[in-house]
């Protein structure tokens, strides 16, 4: 149903009324999005730490960004089927 | 704008109960799109045994809260159990929760997913009660989730409003008014209500009232005899369907009469030092939250349950404290005089809360060392995060992290000192 990943990435997002995240390099694939279903916020200490679940065709995908140190993180693969 | 000036005046409050529908399941609905339409049990972690929230998918085959993951795969074979996420509840209760507080400044957060709204004196800047629900569903679902939906229930006070988006569920709208009051309390069991726990519901039953039709045909004087005065006028209130009680804002909740943690272990804890480990856990977590709040206790109390032992001891200090070590030390106290052989759940609470200025200044240097360390400590771990930097004690174990309740038991603590909206 879900696979843990936590792994560090690349991602290119357009930042605008909030964070949109267009696409990422996961395992040097690149891995386009098609839409954001859910944004969440959260703070680790005074760090504020972004949430986002991005879906394509294939699987949702979540996304953390760390607003502190700019870093973005895969947190989860949720295939579809 | 006074509730008690309206209810002198015989303006009738118009009120809504807005109650996001199987909240944890949905929210897990809405960031996992393969979850949507399926059955869908929430445990707090992963390996536990206990259904802490059902979607509305997994209730129809009668899944509900509190079911063991064994009861709920009985009624529910295709049921799929998702570990809880707290850190995403809490975040989607705050942008509910500034939904809500758009229509009115008496918005009561009444639970993690609930929020009454007295609408008496703004209505009319909406239009009316209807279109102020079915903005807050939109606005729900454009704002927070589309998968997320909310029941809303407007009546003339807090009792019905919440009776009535029971019966509205799911993503309903009942606007209950007077002549349906009765009807719609006739529908409803006993303990659908706010007010009638387990204890009152069986006393009720054992002197045959079992429904809202036989409680309203005893007279006030019966209700007397059997519960009392407090116990028997809101009996025969509840069975009416009059409630005078206002909805209170964040601003006007009291501060906090205790600070607390719980915790209910994955496995039986047998050994002492294990036990202790926890406590001293818990110990940190509820002397931060005082410390936080600019409180200090003197009232310690240790609740402990194992198999079929529960034991409650506690201890009245004569001088504030909001130090964990010290919190702990006393919980060790209470502690010799446990007699079971495990334990399965543990909880601390510091209570007789006041200002922390009223501790007394320390004198000796250990003292007050031991103060710069607590206030370095909490330093660190506002800037860092939580048990950034942690006892020694805590050292080889995995730390219980500070995390929200369903029924948001520390609410006063979160909404006025952890995010103030």
């Amino acid at each position: 149903m879900e696979t843990l990943i936590n792994e560090s990435i690349k991602v290119w997002a357009v930042f605008d009324s909030g964070i949109s995240p267009v696409a990422m390099n996961w395992r040097n694939r690149l891995i386009k999005f098609k839409k954001v279903i859910f944004t969440s916020n959260s703070t680790k200490g005074k760090t504020k730490i972004a949430n986002l679940v991005c879906t394509n065709n294939n699987a949702a995908y979540e996304l953390e960004y760390n607003h502190q140190n700019f870093a973005w993180t895969l947190k989860k693969i949720m295939p579809k089927g | 704008m006074d509730f008690k000036e309206n209810n002198a005046k015989g303006i009738e409050r118009v009120i809504l109960h807005v109650d996001l529908d199987s909240f944890f399941a949905t929210a897990a609905q809405q960031t996992n799109p393969n979850l949507r339409a399926k059955p869908v049990g929430i445990v707090k972690a992963k390996g536990r045994s206990c259904i802490i929230a059902a979607s509305k998918e997994a209730k129809k085959y009668q899944v509900k809260t509190g079911n063991t993951v064994i009861e709920a795969k009985k009624l529910c074979p295709s049921i799929i159990l998702i570990p809880a996420d707290f850190e995403k509840y809490e975040d989607i209760t705050y942008r509910f929760i500034e939904i809500c507080q758009k229509y009115s400044p008496l918005c009561e957060v009444f639970s993690l997913d609930e929020c009454f709204i007295d609408i008496t004196e703004t209505e009319k800047l909406w239009g009316n009660a209807v279109s102020i629900a079915l903005e807050i569903q939109e606005r729900l679902a454009g704002e927070i989730g589309d998968y997320l939906t909310c029941s809303v229930g407007i009546s003339k006070n807090r009792l019905l409003a919440k009776l009535a988006s029971t019966q509205a569920k799911p993503d309903g709208i009942y606007y209950l008014d007077q002549k349906s009051i009765f009807e719609a309390l006739d529908k409803a069991d006993l303990t659908d209500v706010c007010g009638i726990g387990d204890r009152l519901y069986r006393r009720l039953v054992l002197i045959g009232v079992g429904d809202f039709k036989t409680l309203r045909a005893c007279s006030l004087d019966f209700l007397y005899k059997h519960f009392g005065p407090f116990w028997s006028k809101h009996l025969y209130n509840l069975a009416r369907g009059i409630d005078e009680s206002p909805a209170i804002p964040t601003e006007e909740i009291v501060q906090a009469k205790s600070v607390g943690r719980t915790y209910t272990a994955h496995r039986n804890l047998y050994k002492k030092d294990e036990i202790e480990r926890l406590m001293r856990n818990l110990c940190e977590e509820a002397s931060e939250k005082a410390r936080k709040m600019q409180l200090a206790g003197r009232y310690v109390s240790l609740a402990l349950r194992g198999a079929e032992t529960s034991f409650y001891g506690h201890k009245t200090l004569k001088t504030y404290i909001d130090d964990g070590k010290i919190l702990f030390k006393i919980c060790q106290t209470i502690f010799e005089d446990w007699l079971g052989k495990y334990i399965r759940f543990c909880g601390v609470t510091l209570s007789m809360l006041a200002k922390n200025e009223y501790q007394s200044i320390p004198l000796f240097p250990q003292d007050q060392r031991r103060g710069n360390l607590i206030a370095a400590v909490d330093s660190i771990n506002n800037q860092f995060g939580d048990y950034t930097v942690f006892p020694a004690q805590l050292l080889g174990t995995e730390i219980i992290r500070p995390e929200v309740t369903g029924y948001f038991g520390d609410k006063t603590y979160r909404l006025k000192f952890l995010h103030t909206l």
